[in-house]
This record gives structure tokens, C-alpha cells and sequence, in this order.
């Protein structure tokens, strides 16, 4: 630690200075940031994580690394964690996923959060895990991190989640369903609630075509059509008002036909 | 005796409480509270004149009983009778025949008929107990507080034959060979010659004695245990007859084998009918034993097959109703439910033998093996699944029952208690202070490491659907006693599973100070560091101290720098700082 760095600490530490958030265009002074971390006043710690999300400087995630790998009190870590999913680097990744197993909730749920934003394939791995645990709100942070993690790779799982009541799973399974899996999740129309599915159904049917078929997204229509209820209505209502002018006329058509079907306007 | 017949019958044709007022003639020498032990001279020359006589076997017969009938069950399977009429007072079986009170009469039934034998107007007392000889009947019965007993013997045609209002208490009289047999004041059993009244002989029996009883065709003296009436019958004062007792234990609801015969039972059954126990005497060369070694033990829904040896628990039964009565057999028991369901059990394993129904609920039951002789009975599986079926029985009233076989259970080395000892104590079903009960025996188990293993390695799983956490603190604690380090790499996962109750994980964490290695160094590392700084309660934060006691032990040199910045740093709780202070020289 440079000299400059240890005054600017002790100076945090003892308040004589206060750290403000940076504007997008300040630099982030890194040596000042590690040593404002180790201080053992744990208000100049949070100060310090505060700056850094808000800096979003990536060259900051060793800080937050280091801190996690260290340990602390629970303000910090929320802070800490929190920080490291702001900065959202692949490499905090490894010093996030232990905390999604944290005995604290609020932890285990700042850190599976966390995980989603640094992404890779421990993070996948880590989410999957999440996906199994015994906290609810743990299991829907986790399946939304696998969508928006495309994680293809956990479609079963995925599907099993959302057989066992995870509502986040079906928008989930919506970003990521190949059109075969899509049509398996649309069988569970009836079975389960329609406002949970719709979820699902969202995702499906405002992805690319070259992702989707329109073939498909015509199927999933013509499910929502033959419930026939005022919620499909109402759903399918709220899709055509949002389909993109340039998409596929045949699924406008298509929506537009079925809303007026279900008695929708 | 004709004459005095015919003297008594008319007497109670007009009727029992003002015609026979006061003592029978013999009443005044009979029971008398001077009599010197004679050191058996009397008894034994009883004996030499009833020897050869006999008694009925005895119908085999479930009574069933309500307030306004009685349904007498056949327990050879072959057909049922009903008596319908008031029930004022518990009957009971004799022989063949059934003895009712209700409506003020005294009614005697064909116990294989249900026809009535005779009736008489009945005592003022309540009865006590009955004995027959195949042609007469003897009933005892109360006489209000501290006003004595009623002995009445009546034969088949329902003439009186004897008539004897007495000062002690007396408990259930026995008939044989035209001699009554009363037990009476806890001690003595008087020998009456029926046809005079006078009292022939007397014994004194040290074992609270309140029963004379035909069992089987032979007759026994019954109190704490049972004493065989035979050749050394003279000796009984000596303890030197021919006596049994089932072995001493402690069971739930402290069970007796005979109720005090000197004291009415209810009509209607209670706990102490539900809370019994039952066994039969057989003769052996040197005398007498417990049939098939067995005695049977009822709790409400359970019921127990008991060794006549040591008293350790055989097999155990579930029923769906209380059991309400019952008897012991040659060759197993006889149980009855409140649903009017009778069964016939095996002995040896409690296998079920014939199933029979009375044909609706009734309020108490008595039976009489009788002549019965069981055999057969099916397969009734392990022991250990017996109990735990027992001990996993949904009902409220069994806890100290299914308390008492947790405990047998764990008696057992067999591993597979080990297995149920562990479903028991992470079953949702279990009740709680069962499932602590079964963690508690587990803990302290030391045999079947191959299940224990097995449990630690269930983790939950919401996707599989693996609610049951396994009972990591208590497993901890056996392996760690068992020095089974084969389970330090599983301790080591539970530390990092929220799943697992942070007791288990602080047991956890000290089975690891024990069974811990260099493997097991990085999660116990992570775990402290992770939660160095957040551990709230008592239990975390001496989870996170036996981590730290565990790193040390396992890599004092890797854990040093660790533990020294935990020490010193002001985001590590103070519980925490204070119980690692001397693993880093503070």
C-alpha cells in the first residue's frame, strides 16, 4: 500500500475525509478503494463499496473479491455482494457462489442475484444448485438467473422447478424452450395456473423468429384460444397491443382473431 | 344339604335382603382373624381330598359388553349368541358359564349358549368374582365399605346351596371337588366344605393373593403372581409352592396382570382394562412356568409379546381400536377392540391366527381361552419395523407407550435399528419429542456406521423432492464417537448446506475437530470466513469457533494467518473473537 493510499484510509476511517460518488468520468482511485476495504471501521467500508458500484469499474471486482474471500459483517457483505453483481465481472463469480449457500438469507439472496450479473459457467452451475434449495425466494432468483444466463442446459430442471410451483421458472423456460420443449411447457395449460403460464408465454411468443418459429408461436395462440376465459382474452388482448408493427402479420392475424374469439376487443 | 337347599332357595325367592339377614350359621368360625398358621397340616389335607376332582376347561368365549346387551363370541369361530338385558356390573366367564347383574337380577348364562341358567334377585352388593365346578357357582360380592362380603353358591337348577355374609373383604372364590376356595384379607385363602359352610382349611399366601381361578380345568391362586393349588400348596408360606411371576420391568401405564379381585370393577371398561397384562401358566417338572415363555403386554393400540425370561420385548402389534381385553391361550392371546374385533395371536411372533368381529362397538370386554389352543400365524416381519410401526401409530395417548419401545429399540444392536432410529428421528411423521428421543438414542448409538454414512450423504433437494433433512448433528456425534472417519468429507458438505439446521452444523463442526484432515481444511475455512462476521446466535457463533478448532488442529500453519486477521478484525463477532482468542495466542 502506497503511502498515499494509508493516509487517504486513515483519513476515511477516521471521517476527516468522506468518500462521494464518482461521476461516470472520475477514475476510481483502486489503491484508496483497497484500503478504505480493510479498514476496521465499517462504516468507511461501506462508503467505499457504495463508490465503487456506483464507478461500475471493473478493475475494482478484485477489491470486492478479495473482501468476499476474507469475510465480514453482514452489512458489508449484502454491500459487497451487491457491488460485485453492479460491476458484473466473470471473475468475482468464483468469490460470489459460496455466499448462495449463506446460513443468512438476505445474503444467500444478494449473492444468487450477484451471480446472475457475473455470469459464466460456475455461475450456471451455482444456480442450478440454487434451483434444488430449501429457500423459495432462493430457487425464483435462480430460475430467472438461468433465463437470463440462457442456460439451455437447465430446461429439465427448469421444468421440474415450475411443476413444483416456482413461477419464476416459466418465463424462464420461455427465454430459453426450443420450440418442442415450448410445446411441452404449453401442455401444462389447464394444469397449471394461467397467470403463471402466461409468463412463459410472453417470453415465447416476443422472441426473434429465427429463434421461434412463427409455427410455434401459433400453437401457443391457438392453446390461449381455446381456454377461451376472460384471462386469456385479456392476455392475448395485451400481446397484440404490444406486437411490434414490423413482426409476422400471420401471428398478428393470428392474435387479433383469437382475442376476438375469447371475447376480447 | 337337600333340605338346606330347598331352606335357601325359599329364602331368596322371597328375598336376599331381609329373609337371610346376618351370618350363615358357619359364618362365625369361617374367616376368623385368630387362626394360627397351622404350617400348611390343613391346606394339605384339602388337597388329599380334592385331588382327583375337576373343573371345566372352560369355554373359549370374547364377551362382548354394553349397557344393554351382552354378545358372547365363540373363539372356535363357530357362532355367537346375544343376551339382551340390562348390564349394571362387569360380568364374568367361569367355566361355562357367564354370571350378570342388571335390572336387580343375578343372572347365570350357558357361556356357549347365552341361554340363562338361572336367575336370582340380585345382592345388594356389587360381584366380585365367580367360580364353577360344572355343576355349581360361586359368586362373591361387596357389601358396601367396610361392611364385609357376600359369598353365594348356587346350583344349576338356581337354589342357593350356601348363603355366607363374611367380615373381610373377599376376592374371586373358586368351586372344586365340593370346596369353596376364598382368598381374602391379601393373604389367606380359606378352603369351605361347600355342604356344611365350615371352613376346612386355610393357607397363607405371602403374594397378595385376591383370585381363585380356574385355568384351564386347573385351579390357581392368584395375586402379584400365580400359585399353582397342588401338593405343595402346604409349602406356599414358606414360598416353597408351586408358584410364577412374569419378570419385573417398567412399562408404560404400569400394567398388572391381575386387578385387586377384592375391589368391583367398573361396568363399563377404563384405561386400567386398556392397560394390561396377560399370561397363562403351564406345568413344567418342577413346576410351573409361563406358557411359551410369553406373556402379552396391552397399551391402548399396542400390544406387546413380552419373554416370560427377561421380560425384553418379542414383537409388538398395532390394532387399530383400544384393545378392551383379552386372555392368554395355550399357544398365544386372545385380544378384543372396542370396535368388537377379536383376534387370536401366535405366541412366539404375534402372527395373526383368525380374526373375528363381535359385530359392533362395545363398551368392555372379558375373554376365556378356555380349552383354546393356538397355532400357525403368518409372517409378522422384522422386530425393528414391528416397533417402529408401533412407535409411528398417530394417536396422542401412545407417546409414553411409543417412548418405552424407542428406548427397547435402541437396546437392539442390530443394524438396522441404526436405519429405523434414523427415519424416526428426520420423519416428518415422528412427533417431535419422539423424533428428539430417537436423535438422542442415535447419537449415542455405536453400531451401523454402513447407514449412518448412507443418511449423511441425503441432502435436501426441492427438484427430487428431499424434504428430510437426515439427522446430521446426532449421526455426528456417533461417527465421531466411533472415530469413523470415513464421514469427515460428508460432515465437511453439511457445513456448507443452509439446509441443515445450524445445531446439526455446530455438531458438525466438532465431530470434524475429532475425524477432520487436510481434505476437509477448505470447506471448514470457508465456512469460518463466510460466517466469522454474520454468526447472530449462540449456536453460530460456536459453529464458526469449533471450524476454526478444527483448521487448527488439522493445518495450524495454513490456519495461523486465517485465524490471526479474524482475530484482530473488528467485523468478526465478539463471540467469535473470544473462542478463537486462544488458538491465536490472544
Amino acid at each position: 500500500m502506497s503511502y498515499r493510499s494509508l493516509v487517504l484510509a486513515t483519513a476515511i476511517a477516521c471521517g476527516a475525509l468522506t468518500l462521494t460518488p464518482l461521476s461516470a468520468k472520475e477514475a476510481l482511485d483502486i489503491e484508496a478503494m483497497e484500503s478504505a476495504l480493510r479498514s476496521q471501521d465499517q462504516e468507511a467500508v461501506l462508503k467505499a463499496l457504495k463508490t465503487i458500484r456506483k464507478s461500475k469499474e471493473p478493475k475494482a471486482a478484485p477489491l470486492l473479491d478479495s473482501l468476499l474471500n476474507r469475510g465480514g459483517s453482514a452489512p458489508v457483505l449484502k454491500a459487497a455482494l451487491k457491488a460485485a453483481g453492479k460491476l458484473g465481472q466473470r471473475s468475482s463469480t468464483h468469490a460470489v457462489g459460496p455466499y448462495a449457500r449463506h446460513r443468512m438469507p438476505e445474503i444467500r439472496r444478494a449473492a444468487v442475484q450477484a451471480l446472475i450479473r457475473t455470469g459464466g459457467p460456475e455461475a450456471v452451475q451455482i444456480l442450478q444448485l440454487a434451483l434444488r434449495s430449501n429457500d423459495g425466494r432462493v430457487r425464483g432468483i435462480a430460475a430467472t438467473g438461468l433465463g437470463s444466463l440462457a442456460a439451455h442446459e437447465s430446461i429439465d430442471d427448469l421444468m421440474t422447478a415450475f411443476d413444483h410451483g416456482v413461477a419464476e421458472a416459466a418465463a424462464a423456460i420461455g427465454q430459453l424452450c426450443l420450440p418442442e420443449e415450448c410445446e411441452d411447457f404449453a401442455e401444462r395449460v389447464g394444469q397449471a395456473h394461467f397467470d403463471v403460464m402466461t409468463g412463459g408465454f410472453d417470453q415465447i411468443l416476443f422472441r426473434p423468429t429465427k429463434e421461434m418459429p412463427d409455427a410455434q408461436k401459433l400453437r401457443i395462440i391457438g392453446r390461449v384460444r381455446e381456454l377461451g376465459t376472460s384471462e386469456a382474452a385479456a392476455f392475448l388482448g395485451d400481446v397484440l397491443e404490444r406486437w411490434p408493427s414490423d413482426w409476422s402479420k400471420k401471428v398478428k392475424q393470428a392474435l387479433q382473431s383469437a382475442t376476438k374469439a375469447t371475447g376480447g376487443s | 344339604m337337600k333340605n338346606l337347599a330347598r331352606r335357601l332357595t325359599t329364602c331368596a325367592a322371597l328375598s336376599f335382603a331381609i329373609a337371610c339377614g346376618g351370618n350363615s350359621a358357619f359364618g362365625d368360625k369361617a374367616f376368623s382373624q385368630n387362626w394360627q398358621n397351622d404350617g400348611g397340616e390343613s391346606i394339605a389335607a384339602v388337597y388329599e381330598r380334592v385331588q382327583h376332582a375337576s373343573m371345566p376347561t372352560g369355554t373359549a368365549i370374547a364377551l362382548g359388553i354394553t349397557k344393554s346387551e351382552l354378545t358372547g363370541l365363540m373363539l372356535n369361530g363357530k357362532g355367537k349368541w346375544k343376551y339382551t338385558g340390562p348390564v349394571d356390573e362387569r360380568p364374568v366367564i367361569t367355566g361355562d358359564v357367564v354370571v350378570t347383574v342388571g335390572g336387580g337380577q343375578l343372572t347365570a348364562l350357558d357361556a356357549k349358549s347365552g341361554q340363562p341358567l338361572w336367575k336370582l334377585p340380585a345382592p345388594k352388593g356389587q360381584l366380585l368374582g365367580a367360580g364353577d365346578d360344572g355343576s355349581l357357582t360361586a359368586m362373591s360380592f361387596t357389601m358396601g365399605a367396610g361392611q364385609g362380603s357376600q359369598i353365594l353358591v348356587v346350583d344349576r337348577g338356581g337354589s342357593i346351596v350356601q348363603k355366607m355374609d363374611v367380615e373381610p373383604r373377599v376376592g374371586t372364590p373358586a368351586l372344586l371337588g365340593g370346596v369353596l376356595f376364598v382368598p381374602w384379607s391379601a393373604q389367606y385363602v380359606t378352603a369351605i366344605d361347600v355342604e356344611s359352610g365350615k371352613e376346612i382349611g386355610r393357607m397363607l399366601v405371602r403374594s397378595q393373593v385376591s383370585h381363585a381361578l380356574n385355568i384351564g380345568g386347573s385351579l390357581y391362586l392368584g395375586g402379584r403372581g400365580l400359585l399353582r393349588f397342588d401338593q405343595r400348596a402346604s409349602k406356599a408360606s414358606e414360598h416353597l409352592g408351586s408358584s410364577v411371576l412374569l419378570p419385573e420391568r417398567e412399562l408404560p401405564g404400569k400394567p398388572m396382570w391381575l386387578h385387586d379381585g377384592s375391589m368391583a370393577q367398573t361396568e363399563l371398561a377404563t384405561a386400567k382394562d386398556k392397560i394390561r397384562l396377560y399370561a397363562r401358566p403351564a406345568s413344567t417338572e418342577s413346576g410351573i412356568s409361563i406358557e411359551g415363555n410369553r406373556y402379552m403386554a396391552t397399551y391402548f393400540r399396542v400390544v406387546l409379546g413380552m419373554s416370560a425370561v427377561d421380560g425384553a420385548v418379542a414383537w409388538a402389534k398395532t390394532t387399530e381400536m383400544d384393545v378392551l381385553g383379552g386372555d392368554a391361550a395355550s399357544g398365544g392371546f386372545v385380544i378384543c377392540d372396542v370396535g368388537g374385533g377379536v383376534r387370536v395371536l401366535e405366541g412366539k411372533r404375534g402372527g395373526e391366527t383368525l380374526k373375528l368381529n363381535i359385530g359392533h362397538d362395545i363398551d368392555a370386554c372379558i375373554v376365556q381361552a378356555g380349552d383354546l389352543r393356538i397355532q400357525g400365524g403368518g409372517d409378522t416381519g422384522p422386530l425393528s419395523q414391528q416397533m417402529e410401526n408401533a412407535i409411528l401409530l398417530e394417536a396422542s395417548q401412545m407417546v409414553t407407550m411409543q417412548r418405552f419401545l424407542l428406548r427397547e429399540l435402541a437396546t437392539r444392536e442390530d443394524p438396522e435399528v441404526t436405519k429405523t432410529l434414523i427415519r424416526l428421528a428426520s420423519s416428518p411423521r415422528t412427533p417431535p419429542m419422539l423424533r428428539d428421543d430417537a436423535s438422542g438414542l442415535l447419537a449415542a448409538r455405536r453400531h451401523g456406521a454402513e447407514h449412518m454414512l448412507a443418511a449423511l450423504e441425503s441432502r435436501y433437494d426441492y427438484l427430487e423432492g428431499v424434504t428430510r433433512i437426515p439427522p446430521v448433528g446426532a449421526l455426528a456425534d456417533a461417527l465421531a464417537a466411533m472415530k469413523e472417519y470415513k464421514a469427515a468429507s460428508l460432515l465437511a458438505e453439511h457445513l456448507g448446506d443452509p439446509a441443515t439446521p445450524i445445531k446439526d452444523v455446530l455438531r458438525a463442526a466438532r465431530a470434524l475437530i475429532k475425524l477432520g484432515s487436510s481434505e476437509e481444511y477448505p470447506a471448514l475455512q470457508l465456512f469460518f470466513s463466510i460466517h466469522r462476521g454474520t454468526a447472530s446466535d449462540e449456536d453460530s457463533v460456536e459453529a464458526v469457533i469449533a471450524a476454526a478448532q478444527a483448521m487448527a488442529k488439522i493445518n495450524p500453519a495454513l490456519s495461523g494467518p486465517v485465524l490471526k486477521a479474524a482475530a484482530k478484525d473488528s467485523q468478526t463477532v465478539a463471540g467469535v473473537k473470544n473462542g478463537i482468542a486462544s488458538l491465536t495466542g490472544g
